[in-house]
């Protein structure tokens, strides 16, 4: 058993949030980290003690900081270090919440976690191995036949991915996923994988001690996508029968085993509509998407992951799905404007009540480009599928958010669409979401705002108590 | 006045209690309205509302709704002006493909913004002749920044 008594979170926004609500509801004293920009952000609020680093991603500021505040372990949260071997073999004599840096390294390679998976008897997509020259990459390209998906060896997160459906955009494909993969990763070199299609991406969540304990609490349905940036998820997948379900987690579970792996993973499986499925990657931390999760098996993951640290044998009954949960991503995008990211200052923010909302923003907040476009997201939880998909619809219709173009309105359509009140979607295909022309209603509250005097409402100002002609 | 709803004007005007809105295509409507609070009322019933303006335009909420509705005289700053490329949104120039004098064809790569990681190609909507290059490779672009000017 290894005890300890304090957690230095190496993370900012809502994962730092996350992660410190279970640690308060342990008894575990939360250490948080900002850089000098984040100095007032919501995060610290969450955190017992918070202490300054250079950046997210300097694990010697970090690791200083844990030691000047005589921390024990450290939790990565997601993103940032989180899936960095050499930040895990940097912690020492401090606990790192999550996988071993070798499982790290082995499933952060695409290349090393296909050969993994085979090994442990789980398919693969069709494809290849790791590659560095382009003409070598083409000639691959022409073995497997269009369409493709390129990958960065050391990628994810979708960077330095691209799909390419003929020989037209092959070579731009390759040379800006490079560039993306080079960028991102240090690390330029790709892989080829025919993309299948029609598909399903299906998640299963896995959980293993150091005991030899390895449980899957089913999965994760994360087919919406835009640019391999995950949109909807839910629990369980529409498309995913007990039977189904029982041979995923069992594949989950063969792969984490047979390879060592101990702490929270995720392994992406494609389905296909026969119900066959192919391995595509492990990620080896917590997921953005965890919280469906959470609704229907009860369990709180970050708990786990600090039990499983904590060097304690875990013991889960089986957990079937209860009820439905589904998850929609709020991001900073304008969806009238090919959902590029926006940038600005938050006018005016109210949540929504009857749903978890993990998030770590407030009024007046600056939306940088710096980092990730994700705001938060809106968790709703209902017995069944199509009562969570009204409670999330409801809540997200509910939700004011002014300031920064976001997919809020979108997101509210995405659920309306007959695809989706279905659950008959796949990953290549988003279900389209009709425009409506502004009311009389859209046109009498922008007359409220703008002929306000300045005086009266300055930018800041809700107009909310203000009659006109008063 | 006139605000912008996706890049099309439309006019607004409010006299006493009467809202009349003349479409882009000419067509008016008018309607009675009051407001409570946070609340608008008219023949039609009555919705919750929020509003909130910052230097280009209005927000505005209502159940289910968000919009930006902008001021008109943004119209001249419109994202894609006929000859000059305009930067999308706030990011990086990862790369720029064209010089001053090159001759490009429509749909060609004319340089590539980064922003969150994520990279979009800035391509030239019509034939013709880079007249001037206002950016350079590694710059900080801002949304609307005109990065080529065409001709």
């Amino acid at each position: 058993m290894v005890d300890f008594r304090s957690v230095l979170i190496a993370n900012r926004g809502e994962v730092a949030v996350r992660v410190a609500r279970t640690l308060r509801e342990m008894g575990l004293r939360s250490v948080g980290v900002f850089t000098p920009p984040d100095r007032r952000a919501v995060h610290l609020d969450s955190c017992d003690d918070t202490v300054e680093i250079d950046s997210y991603l300097n694990s010697a500021s970090i690791l200083a900081a844990a030691r000047r505040t005589s921390t024990q372990a450290i939790h990565p949260g997601w993103g940032f270090l989180s899936q960095s071997p050499e930040f895990a073999e940097s912690c020492g004599q401090m606990v790192f919440v999550g996988p071993t840096p070798a499982s790290m390294r082995l499933m952060g390679n695409k290349d090393e976690s296909r050969r993994a998976a085979e090994r442990a008897g789980v398919p693969v997509v069709p494809g290849t191995g790791a590659m560095d020259r382009p003409e070598e990459i083409v000639a691959a390209v022409r073995h497997l036949g269009f369409p493709v998906m390129l990958k960065a060896v050391a990628g994810g997160g979708g960077k330095g991915m691209r799909r390419v459906e003929g020989p037209d955009g092959l070579d731009g494909a390759i040379e800006s996923a490079r560039r993306e993969a080079e960028s991102s990763f240090g690390d330029g070199r790709l892989l080829v994988e025919r993309a299948l299609s029609p598909v399903r991406h299906v998640e299963i969540q896995v959980i293993a001690d150091v005991h030899g304990g390895v449980y899957a609490l089913g999965e994760r349905e994360c087919s919406l996508q835009r640019r391999f940036q995950k949109i909807v998820e839910e629990a369980p997948s529409p498309a995913v029968s007990p039977e189904i379900r029982a041979q995923l987690q069992e594949a989950a579970c063969r792969l984490a085993r047979a390879s060592g792996y101990t702490n929270a993973g995720t392994v992406e499986f494609l389905l296909r509509p026969d119900g066959s499925f192919c391995f595509l990657e492990m990620n080896t931390r917590l997921q953005v998407e965890h919280p469906v999760t959470e609704c229907v098996t009860g369990v709180d993951l970050v708990r786990l992951q600090i039990e499983v640290a904590q060097g304690r044998k875990l013991s889960l009954p089986e957990l079937p799905p209860r009820g439905h949960a589904i998850e929609a991503r709020l991001y900073a995008e304008n969806p009238e404007a090919g959902f590029l990211p926006t940038s600005g200052r938050v006018l005016a923010l109210e949540w929504p009540t009857g749903v978890r909302i993990d998030h770590a923003l407030r009024p007046g907040a600056d939306i940088t480009p710096d980092f990730d476009p994700m705001l938060g997201k809106i968790i709703a939880w209902a017995p069944d599928r199509e009562q969570a998909r009204r409670r999330l619809a409801q809540a997200l219709r509910e939700t004011v958010f002014l300031g920064v173009r976001t997919n809020l309105t979108w997101l509210a359509g995405l659920l309306e669409t007959p695809e989706f009140v279905r659950g008959e979607f796949v990953t290549d295909r988003l279900p389209e979401v009709p425009a409506e022309e502004p009311t009389m209603f859209v046109w009498a509250a922008a007359t409220a705002a703008k002929s306000a005097s300045r005086g009266r409402t300055g930018a800041w100002d809700s107009l909310g108590r203000w009659r006109v002609g008063e | 006045m006139r605000l912008l709803w996706r890049g099309r004007p439309y006019e607004l005007r409010l006299a006493g209690h009467r809202l009349t809105v003349v479409d882009p295509g000419g067509a008016a409507r008018t309607v009675e309205i009051e407001y409570d609070g946070d609340v608008i009322r008219t023949h039609d019933g009555s919705v919750r509302f929020r509003a909130v303006r910052d230097r280009g335009g209005v927000w505005v909420w209502l159940p289910g709704r968000i919009e930006y509705l902008e001021y008109a005289k943004s119209e001249s700053v419109a994202l894609s002006g006929r000859d000059e490329i305009r930067s999308p949104m706030t990011g990086r120039v990862v790369a720029l493909a064209v010089k001053s004098g090159d001759v490009v064809q429509a749909g060609q790569v004319l340089a590539v913004v980064a922003a969150m990681k994520m990279e979009f190609r800035i391509e030239a909507p019509h034939d013709g002749t880079v007249q001037q290059v206002r950016c350079r490779e590694g710059d900080l672009v801002e949304l609307g920044h005109v990065m080529v000017e065409l001709r």
